[in-house]
Formats: structure tokens, C-alpha cells, sequence
């Protein structure tokens, strides 16, 4: 009761009260004077009697201050003294502060921004319970690794007759056009089974969840279930249920709403709308469709597939579960679940996939990309330990005051460490706002580029306040104990008679400091270094090209599936535009194929020679299907034998014939000619498909190789077809144009009115020219930005170590004054004492690569990875690199230096 | 061996001897209570006056005085405090508290 009592009375002490104080003074005043009366009536004069008063007392302050402390917590009382003198310093300090403040913003940010990231990736809770999903994987137990997805009757025949699932959804992705004015944005959408939002545990914003009927096989019920911005910007309209959304030239009736910031059974990034499993048919594409049956059909594999665990099952009994029904699968559908064993395992956060996969890469992404952004950090560090101290030498003699009228040391660090934790969060303060910031901005740069929402949150949550907070905790620590240690323990006598400056101690020049700095320069090279790399990767990839000329050649996508044209209707529609635009003035040629080179997207079909197999198994190679004129448009040479002829480019008829290029060639022929001879498309493990898929085809002619994305250093092996004998929807026309580049653009208009003419109908995807196709690629976008990330870091630490060794030069030479007065004295030229300084600067500067370089070295082998065709010992970089750092110290010497020529005699006298 | 210089207030004792005089002398000023304990411990101990006062604090953050401004003998405005009951309580436990360890340390000093 006592105790509880003193602590009511002690916390009410904490807050500092004037009348309080007063009262003290008070007391205290009149006990002196009744003692001085004392002393006065035994016969002391009244100054005797007041001084013996004060001297039997005791200490007035000390006295006032251990009551203060058993008058609040002390620990409590003394920090919020702390705070209140630690605000005070910055007050009187605004410029050093705001600069603390101000690099530790920099610092922090940017790691705040790269956790936002790291956490969304790998942290963040997903929506409803997709936390507790696992993935169900179908797998040939004959051939290892080789997984597949399941056709909607397996899919349907686990759901239904099992006791381990709470729920299984199906999915699966397809592209649809939706009509954005007169053009048609391709967007991703989610074809999923009825259970597919209570699986994952979420209710629908609005409205129902699809029902078993519309997931059936041919039901085909225009209904979709949409995102959530759309329903906000309908202004949460009653009426946007029942409305209509056009998808494919076919008008879906909204049945529901997504809830907000759903994603699916993955983090991050999700679709716009989610239409039912029954409209399978109508809407998926041929790239998901695998091998173009229909839903019902037990051997088209084409849905992802997973579930949620009944309470007590674990993956382990779920699997040995499993065996038996794989069994029974066998058993009942042979040909189609052959060998095939059915395990589920976790699901990865941000892929989904056919065979099980986890987020290790992404971790593995996510420690190297925070401690490129906590080197930062660590500069700014020890840029602050460095004007810390160097400020700590200015404070020297007020530290010494302290120390000598009774300050405990501990005291004094204690001290310090507020006011750096005080600078710490506001710069953390900062830094969190700057982080999110620059994190909006990379969203906004990044959304146009994808056929895809990115749900995501750049706000910091609570993971992203906890983290920053500690970076502002760990880079007091490491920015603040170290010069508060130091600070706190000056030599009392000297510095007190001293008006400061280090001249009593000479040997001492390569203390703390120096040290300091040369981390810094280290750790600048480093950054430099990685930037540089990266930097010179997006240089690469944005000059680079796939093989043939960007100059004078426009892309326009189309896709007549998009407008529910049938095959017969599309390959009428993009024959006509085709010829259409072969016809225009201007145009010097034309061509179409399947997938652009430096696209998002690329088919890959193993290729063999036939009866060959054992000695010259199958090469993968890229799949392209091209019309006639469609090397000459690209403006690559045909090397052996033909382009594909017109009958072959619209003949459905199946015409047998295959064109290679060089990587292929030399792949399956080395030392044959290849024309003339056979080849076909190999199985590939995903069940059968359609008979004439794997019949041989002669090889009429040999291109050159192209590269398939900026990152590939050699061209890649590639097969090509005619379009007349495999239909795809979705083409991409090329016209190669006359003469001039400023043509271009009007060129453009040329072609679109081309193609209006011919169909108005026709849903046009994409318009430019192939130049500012490349420009806008994403993995171009990738390796831009993390080129200029990287640099932007690099170049930040490269400043901060300048403004480091400036500091540190300049303090050094107004510390040595006496010294350098002393040498001119006795005749040494300015000449004489710049140089003096430079070879201190360079002896750091050269201690800062020595260590620095094989660090970069290291860290640049480490890349190796994520460098795509550029070696980590590029010699633009590794030579770069230093240099530049090296002229960076030097200018940051220089100017000190200079300073230090102009000392005379005269000044180190008054330097005394 | 020489007169011992007298030593400083051992840690703890100083509540003790404050609530003593104050149970004493009935209500006094920080002066008095000074005072008072000088006067007793002189040759034995010495005493900063001062330290008192944050004993005086302490103790009435216990509740075992009560402190009132009041006037002193020579007309200055003064802080008085006087014990409480639960002070009288605090006392009579300490002191026989005090005089059990006095008797056994000195039992235990004399047995040698």
C-alpha cells in the first residue's frame, strides 16, 4: 500500500512543476537564514554567518537535485529532461541537425522502401485465410520433376469425393479484350470454379459468388464477378450489380464484387474480373488452353489447383491420403492418370504454378536487395558518427563543465544517446514518408506497363512502422554511441584550459575518424560498383536489339478472338488487313507472327529430328507462327533456302514445311545441311494432344537467330512456321516502312486507318512503332529501374563520403593550425603543406579501396545472377567505379588542403 | 588508536532518526529536525543539514508525516512537518527492529 502510495505520489513528480520548485527554494531559504541567525547570535559577522550557514547545509544544488529525484522516477524524470535539453541543442544547432536529419531520411527511406517491397513479397497477410491454402500437384511418378495441371473431370471427381478438403478451387488465367474507346486494352482475367472465394475465406464485397451450374462444362453464362475499383468507381452503386461489363466483344452480367485488395490465392498482384469455369470455351486463349479440347474433356490439364486442409490434417497424412485416390484416378480413367501420383505441399506467395514451388527465390531476392539499401543506411551512419565527433570536439569544453561539476559519464552518454534518438526518429519520421512516397511512384510507373492490377499497399502497415523504428534504433546506436563514448571523456584539465582543438595530441591524427571515413569509401565502392553494373545492363538492354532494325518498323496487334470471331471469321479478318496493308503507299513490306520479339510472352516446343531421338534428343526452341514476307519485313536475310510463300501463309491446309535458324541448325544438324531434311515438334509430358501436332515437317529455309528477351547474350534457338497452317488468334502485323524516320508516326495513322477500313470490329491491342514497344517492355522497365536504383544509391554514397572526408580534412587541418604556422615558420613552402595534406587524403582514400575493392569485387560476382550479359568485371565499371571516387576524395582534400596553404605563422600563434 | 573523524549517516537510519524527533519534539521545520539530529549525533556522525530533505520528501511520499506551512519562531514562513499514525506505527516497528540488530551485532562483536 505504502509502495503503491510513493509510486502515485512519484509519478505525479515526473511532470516538472514551477510551484514545486518554488516551494523547495523556499524551504531551503529559510533554513539557511534560521542557520545563518544561528551563527550570527554565537557572534559571526552576518557574511560569515550566511557563508557557515551554506557550508553546514551542504550542496544547494546537489541537495535540490537528489530531492528532484526522489521527488519523480528518476529514470523517467531524467529523460524527459533529455529530451527537453536534447531539443534545446538542436535548436541552437539547426543546420547540423537538419543535415543529420535530412541523411538519415535518405538512409532510411530507402530501406523503408525496399521492406515495403521485401514485406509485401514475402510478409504481408494475404487475404481471408489464402495463408492456409496448399497447392495440389499432379505429378508422373515415371519421370521425375515433370508435373501438370488437371482437367476440370479430375478436378471435379478429388473435390467431390474426399474427407481432406475444406474446399478446392480451380483456376486457371486466360486474356480477354476489353473495349477502352476505339481501342481494345488486353487484360488478365481469372476463370475460376464456384468455390473459388470461399476457399480462400473471403465474403464478395457485394452480391454472390458464382454457382455450381455456372461452373459446369458449355454452360457459357455471360457472368462475371468484378474488382473492387470498379464498384468504387461506380460509386458503390446498388444498380452495378445486374449491369453489364463487354468482354470479348459479349456483354457479362455482373453478378458480384470482389472485397477490397483481394488477390487471389497470391499476394500482390491480382486480375481485373473473374468470370466462371463454364465460359472456359469461349474465353480462354490458346497458350492456357493446352491442347485446344474443351473443359469437359478428362485429358485437357489446364487448371491450378488448390485447397484448404480439413482441421487436423496434415500435409503429410493428406498426402499418404492421396496415394489411394491417385489410385483409384488410374484405375478408373487410365489414359488419362496414368503413373500420375497427387501431393499437396504450401503454395508459393506470389507464383502460382503446376508444380509445387516456394518463395525461396524471392528471399534469396530479398537478401540482396536490403543490404544494397542497408549499406545506405550505414553510411549516412557513419557520415552522422563523423560530424557527431567532429561537433563533439566543438562541445569538448561544455562536456567538460559537466564532467567537472559532478555529471556522471553515464549521465552524459545517456545524454547524447537522447539527442541522437531524438535526430534518429524524426529523420525515421521522414525517411517513412519518403519511402512510401518513392514506392507510389514506382506503382505508378510500373501500372500502365501491365495487363494486370498490382494491389499494392505503399502505405506502411504495421511490419513497415516496426522495422523503420528499428533502423532509427539501430542507426542511433551506430551512429551515436561510439562519438557519445568518445565525447563523454575528455581529458578535464586540458580541455578547460584549452579552447579546444586536438594540438596536445599530435600522434592521434588516424583516430576514429579516419577509420570512419574509410568505411565509408569501402563500403561508396561497393555501391558503385553494383550500380554501375546494373546501370550498364539497362545501358545494354535499351540499345540493344533483337537481331534485326527498330528503324522504320511499326507493330500493330490484333486479336479477332477478342470480337468472338470464329477461326474461319479471323484468319478471313487478318488476311484482308494484311493484304490491305501491303497495298498502302509507304509500306515497303509486311509480314505477321505469333510473338514479338522482346515481348512479355514466349512459346517454347522441344524440336527433333524424326527416328533421331537417341543421339540428337529433342532441342527446346522458341515456337513462332509467321506469315510470308515477315524475315523480309524484319529486314533479315534468309541465309539457306526460302521464306514461307503465300499459299503456305494462308492455306489451312497443313503444308508440312518449317523454317530454322542458325542456333537450331547447328543444334540439330551439326554438320549436315539442314534444308531439305525433316524435323518435328517432340511430346512433351502433358499428355496426348492432337495427332497431326507431331507429324514431320521439311525444312525449307535457315534465318538468322534473334534474341528473345534484352537479357539473352546469344540468340536463341527458334522454329517457324506458316500461319496457314496453325491458326492463332492473336498476331502481331509488321510493316517495314519507306524512306524517312520521321515517317513513322504518320505512318501510324496510315495503318490504323488501314486496318479500320477493313473491320471495324477488329480489336486492335497495340499501335507503335517497334522502338517505343521496346521502351516499354517490363523486364526493360525491371532493369531500368534497378539500374537507376543501384546508381541513385551508389551516387548517394558516394556524396555522403565526400561531405565524410571533407569533414574530417577540414577538421584535421583547423586542428593542426599551431603545426602547419610552425612549418612555414621554418620555411616550408605552401607547395610543401598542400602536399602534406593530399597524402594524408590519399593514404585514406587509398585504405578505403584497398578494402573496398575486393568487397566489390565479391559483391559483384554475387550478381553474376541478375547481371544478364554484362560480366561482373566490366572494365567501363570496375575502372569507372574508383576513379570516380577517387576524383570525389580528392576534391573533398583539396579544398581543405588550399585552406591549410593560406595558415601564417601568425594564425598558429593566435591559434594559442 | 587516534579519535575516529566522525563518520557519515549509515544508509537508512536517517528516516529512523527524523520520525524520532519529530515524535519528540511534536511538529518542527526542516531546520529543527536538522538541528535536533545534529545536536544528538554530534562527534559521532556528521551531517550535511541539507540531506534531510529529501528524507522529509520520502517520508511523506510514505504517508508517515504530513507536512503544512505554517511560521517560525522568528516570523519566516516555514514548512512544518509532524508525524502521522501510521508514522507512530512505522516508528515503533523500526525501532524494535533496530534495537533486535543492535543487540545481536553487539552479542555477536563480544562473543570474540
Amino acid at each position: 500500500m505504502a509502495r503503491l502510495r510513493m509510486l502515485l505520489a512519484r509519478l505525479g513528480g515526473v511532470f516538472p512543476s514551477r510551484r514545486r520548485d518554488e516551494e523547495l527554494d523556499e524551504e531551503v531559504r529559510a533554513h539557511l537564514d534560521l542557520l545563518a541567525d544561528e551563527h550570527q547570535r554565537r557572534g559571526l559577522s552576518r557574511a560569515d554567518a550566511e557563508r557557515a550557514a551554506r557550508r553546514d547545509f551542504g550542496g544547494v544544488a546537489h541537495v535540490k537535485e537528489s530531492y528532484r529525484d526522489q521527488r519523480g522516477v528518476p529514470s523517467l524524470e531524467t529523460l524527459a529532461q533529455d529530451v527537453r535539453y536534447g531539443i534545446r541543442m538542436w535548436r541552437r544547432a539547426p543546420g547540423f541537425s537538419a543535415v543529420v536529419v535530412a541523411v538519415l531520411a535518405i538512409g532510411i527511406g530507402a530501406n523503408t522502401a525496399m521492406f515495403t517491397i521485401v514485406d509485401a513479397l514475402l510478409f504481408r497477410a494475404m487475404p481471408g485465410r489464402a495463408d492456409e491454402l496448399v497447392g495440389l500437384y499432379s505429378h508422373d511418378q515415371t519421370k521425375p520433376d515433370s508435373y501438370r495441371a488437371f482437367s476440370y473431370p479430375n478436378y471435379a471427381d478429388i473435390r467431390d469425393g474426399n474427407d481432406l478438403f475444406d474446399g478446392l478451387l480451380a483456376h486457371t488465367f486466360a486474356l480477354v479484350g476489353l473495349p477502352v474507346d476505339d481501342v481494345t486494352r488486353r487484360v488478365f482475367v481469372e476463370v475460376v470454379s464456384s468455390d473459388f472465394f470461399s476457399t480462400i475465406g473471403v465474403p464478395l464485397a457485394a452480391g454472390r459468388a458464382f454457382t455450381l451450374e455456372e461452373e459446369q462444362p458449355g454452360a457459357n453464362a455471360a457472368v462475371a464477378i468484378v474488382g473492387y475499383p470498379r464498384w468504387k468507381d461506380a460509386g458503390f452503386n446498388p444498380a452495378f450489380i445486374g449491369s453489364t461489363v463487354r468482354v470479348n466483344a459479349r456483354d457479362f452480367t455482373v453478378v458480384g464484387v470482389a472485397p477490397e485488395g483481394f488477390t487471389g490465392t497470391t499476394a500482390l498482384i491480382t486480375p481485373e474480373l473473374w468470370l466462371p469455369l463454364g465460359v472456359f470455351e469461349t474465353v480462354v486463349n490458346d497458350v492456357f488452353r493446352n491442347n485446344g479440347t474443351g473443359l469437359g474433356n478428362r485429358s485437357n490439364a489446364s487448371l491450378n489447383v488448390s485447397g484448404r486442409l480439413k482441421p487436423g490434417v496434415s500435409v503429410a497424412a493428406a498426402n499418404a491420403r492421396l496415394q489411394l485416390l491417385s489410385k483409384r484416378l488410374d484405375e478408373a480413367y487410365p489414359a488419362e492418370n496414368r503413373h500420375q501420383l497427387l501431393t499437396v505441399s504450401p503454395m508459393s506467395r506470389v507464383s502460382i504454378s503446376t508444380e509445387p514451388s516456394d518463395d525461396s527465390g524471392l528471399a534469396v531476392f530479398s537478401a540482396v536487395l536490403m543490404p544494397l539499401s542497408g549499406a545506405v543506411l550505414f553510411i549516412a551512419c557513419l557520415n552522422i558518427a563523423n560530424m557527431s565527433l567532429a561537433r563533439g570536439s566543438a562541445r569538448r569544453k561544455e562536456m567538460a563543465i559537466r564532467l567537472a561539476l559532478g555529471g556522471g559519464r553515464r549521465r552524459l552518454v545517456r545524454q547524447l544517446l537522447t539527442e541522437n534518438f531524438l535526430l534518429a526518429f524524426a529523420g525515421a519520421a521522414a525517411g517513412l514518408l519518403l519511402g512510401s512516397w518513392s514506392m507510389r511512384l514506382i506503382v505508378a510507373s510500373m501500372s500502365p506497363i501491365l495487363p494486370l492490377k498490382l494491389q499494392f499497399d505503399a502505405s506502411p502497415n504495421v511490419n513497415v512502422l516496426i522495422v523503420t523504428g528499428a533502423f532509427a534504433v539501430l542507426s542511433t546506436l551506430v551512429f551515436g554511441l561510439a562519438p557519445a563514448l568518445k565525447i563523454s571523456r575528455p581529458d578535464v584539465v586540458t580541455d578547460l584550459k584549452d579552447a579546444g582543438g586536438d594540438s596536445t595530441r599530435p600522434g592521434r591524427r588516424f583516430g576514429a575518424r579516419g577509420w570512419l571515413v574509410v568505411g565509408q569509401i569501402a563500403i561508396s565502392l561497393v555501391l558503385l560498383v553494383a550500380g554501375g553494373l546494373f546501370a550498364r545492363v539497362a545501358m545494354k538492354a535499351g540499345v540493344g536489339d533483337p537481331g534485326f532494325r527498330y528503324d522504320g518498323l511499326l507493330l500493330a496487334s490484333v486479336d479477332p478472338s477478342l470480337a468472338a470471331y470464329d477461326e474461319s471469321r479471323g484468319r478471313a479478318a487478318i488476311r484482308a488487313v494484311l493484304e490491305r496493308l501491303r497495298a498502302t503507299p509507304g509500306v515497303e513490306s509486311a509480314g505477321m507472327n505469333s510473338q514479338i520479339p522482346f515481348g512479355e510472352f514466349h512459346e517454347g516446343r522441344p524440336v527433333e529430328r524424326p527416328g533421331r531421338t537417341e543421339s540428337n534428343g529433342p532441342r527446346s526452341a522458341t515456337f513462332t507462327i509467321v506469315s510470308a514476307d515477315y524475315f523480309k519485313t524484319l529486314g533479315l536475310r534468309v541465309l539457306r533456302g526460302r521464306e514461307f510463300t503465300r499459299t503456305e501463309e494462308e492455306s489451312p491446309i497443313p503444308s508440312r514445311v518449317a523454317i530454322i535458324d542458325e542456333p537450331l541448325a547447328r543444334r540439330l544438324f551439326p554438320n549436315e545441311d539442314p534444308l531439305g531434311q525433316s524435323i518435328r515438334f517432340a511430346e512433351r509430358g502433358d499428355g496426348p494432344g492432337k495427332p497431326d501436332d507431331h507429324a514431320p515437317m521439311e525444312v525449307v529455309g535457315v534465318v538468322p537467330g534473334l534474341r528473345d528477351r534484352v537479357t539473352d547474350a546469344a540468340p536463341e534457338a527458334h522454329v517457324y512456321v506458316p500461319s496457314g497452317s496453325t491458326y492463332r488468334a492473336a498476331m502481331n502485323l509488321y510493316v517495314r516502312v519507306h524512306g524517312a524516320l520521321t515517317a513513322e508516326a504518320e505512318m501510324l495513322d496510315d495503318v490504323r486507318r488501314a486496318i479500320r477500313a477493313v473491320d471495324t470490329r477488329l480489336p486492335v491491342l497495340d499501335l507503335i512503332t517497334l522502338r517505343g514497344f521496346h521502351d516499354r517492355g517490363l523486364l526493360l522497365w525491371g532493369l531500368r529501374a534497378a539500374g537507376r536504383t543501384l546508381t541513385a544509391f551508389g551516387l548517394l554514397a558516394l556524396l555522403l563520403a565526400a561531405v565524410g572526408v571533407y569533414g574530417v580534412k577540414s577538421y584535421l587541418v583547423s586542428c593542426r593550425t599551431r603545426e602547419i604556422g610552425i612549418r612555414m615558420a621554418l620555411g616550408a613552402r605552401p607547395g610543401d603543406i598542400l602536399w602534406l595534406v593530399l597524402r594524408e587524403g590519399a593514404r585514406t582514400t587509398t585504405l578505403g579501396l584497398l578494402i573496398g575493392f575486393p568487397l566489390a569485387l565479391g559483391v559483384a560476382v554475387l550478381l553474376r545472377g541478375a547481371i544478364f550479359g554484362v560480366s561482373p568485371f566490366d572494365p567501363a565499371v570496375i575502372v569507372l567505379a574508383p576513379a570516380i571516387l577517387v576524383t570525389a576524395a580528392a576534391l573533398a582534400t583539396y579544398v581543405p588542403a588550399r585552406r591549410a596553404t593560406r595558415v601564417t605563422p601568425l594564425d598558429a600563434l593566435r591559434a594559442e | 588508536m587516534a579519535a575516529r573523524a566522525p563518520a557519515d549517516v549509515p544508509y537508512g537510519t536517517l528516516d529512523l532518526m527524523v520520525l524520532k524527533t519529530l515524535q519528540t519534539l511534536g511538529p518542527q521545520h526542516g531546520y529543527g529536525v536538522a538541528r535536533r539530529i545534529e545536536q544528538m549525533a554530534r562527534g559521532v556522525l556528521t551531517l550535511n543539514q541539507g540531506t534531510i530533505y529529501p528524507a522529509l520528501l520520502r517520508l511523506e511520499q510514505q504517508g508517515l508525516i504530513a507536512s503544512s506551512w505554517g511560521t517560525s519562531d522568528n516570523n519566516r514562513r516555514a514548512k512544518f512537518y509532524e508525524i502521522t499514525r501510521a508514522g507512530e506505527k512505522h516508528l515503533t516497528a523500526e525501532s524494535k527492529h533496530w534495537t533486535r540488530m543492535v543487540t545481536m551485532i553487539s552479542r555477536l562483536l563480544e562473543e570474540s
